[in-house]
């Protein structure tokens, strides 16, 4: 890292209100916490818009196949806020595995699988009566959602009621509330020009 | 009344409360201008909508004891009403 470069984790570059880059800038915060520092085109570079900072708790999943903890892999394809750790066992999840194993004869693999999976889903606690109609309105089917949020890149944001959560993947945006739910969709299809087709969601390449 | 929904529309895109990029803003909130119009009877009548608009429909963390918040609210409710003359409910 050089003497210039911000002392922070990631760089997120906004154009057109939208994520264009995401730069793994260093290694500060380990796998506690990602340091962000979004650079927002759009504002003028003089402004406190311009440059914001923040942080976000990493999010680690185990996963039973190959890893992507290494630096070169977060340099790769950097996703703020996570990680894929393999062949690394979380101390609550050792120990049921311990306690399950006991009475299974060892049997535990497909036991944490489940729980992994079920933990992911807990993330997302539903949608709001608004995330609903706009994600039928812009033909975001769940499956789009939950893929926006699972593989999608994360920004925290304060809005005008509290903080947000906005996943980005591809031209497609999931935003999604303090309490877990998702409150909004939409994407960066501009439509025709009476507006039809506006936010409709982008297929994924 | 179709200058009266592109007025309240206008007043609900700038206000913008999840905070969606102002293109998608225009289509955002239209879905509940049917609602306030029922409710622009009275200042608290339209409070009242509007509040259930952000707790009940859109989900975001309204406080109605934020004081932010409430300010927030009393200018779109302004806003609205400000904008409501005779001629655009006929």
């Amino acid at each position: 890292m050089s003497a210039e470069s911000p002392d922070n984790e990631y760089r997120v570059l906004i154009k057109d209100g939208q994520i264009q880059s995401v730069e793994y800038v260093s290694d500060k915060g380990g796998d506690e916490v990602d340091y962000i520092t979004e650079i927002n085109v759009d504002k003028p570079a003089v402004s406190s818009d311009y440059a914001t900072q923040y942080s976000l708790a990493v999010e680690v999943e185990y996963t039973p196949g190959p890893g992507n903890n290494s630096e070169k892999a977060q340099k790769e394809k950097p996703t703020p806020g996570y990680r894929e750790i393999h062949r690394k066992t979380h101390t609550d999840l050792a120990a049921y595995e311990f306690l399950v194993g006991i009475f299974t004869g060892g049997q535990t693999k497909m036991t944490t699988t489940v729980i992994l999976r079920s933990a992911a889903q807990k993330t997302l606690q539903g949608f709001t009566k608004h995330a609903i109609q706009r994600a039928i309105e812009r033909g975001f089917t769940t499956d789009n959602v939950l893929k926006i949020i699972k593989e999608g890149t994360p920004t925290q944001a304060i809005g005008r009621f509290g903080s947000q959560t906005r996943y980005t993947l591809g031209k497609n945006t999931v935003v999604v509330n303090s309490q877990g739910k998702v409150v909004t969709v939409y994407s960066t299809a501009s439509g025709t020009a009476k507006g039809l087709g506006k936010g409709d969601f982008i297929p994924f390449d | 009344m179709k200058q009266m929904i592109e007025k309240i529309n206008d007043i609900l895109t700038e206000w913008n409360p999840i905070g969606v990029p102002e293109s998608i803003a225009t289509e955002e909130y239209k879905g509940y201008v049917p609602l306030i119009l029922k409710s622009i009877g009275s200042q608290k009548q339209l409070i009242n909508c509007l509040e259930y608009i952000l707790v009940n429909e859109i989900g975001v963390d309204y406080d109605p004891n934020n004081e932010i918040h409430i300010k927030d609210l009393q200018q779109v409710c302004n806003k609205i009403m400000g904008n409501i003359s005779a001629g655009d409910l006929e």
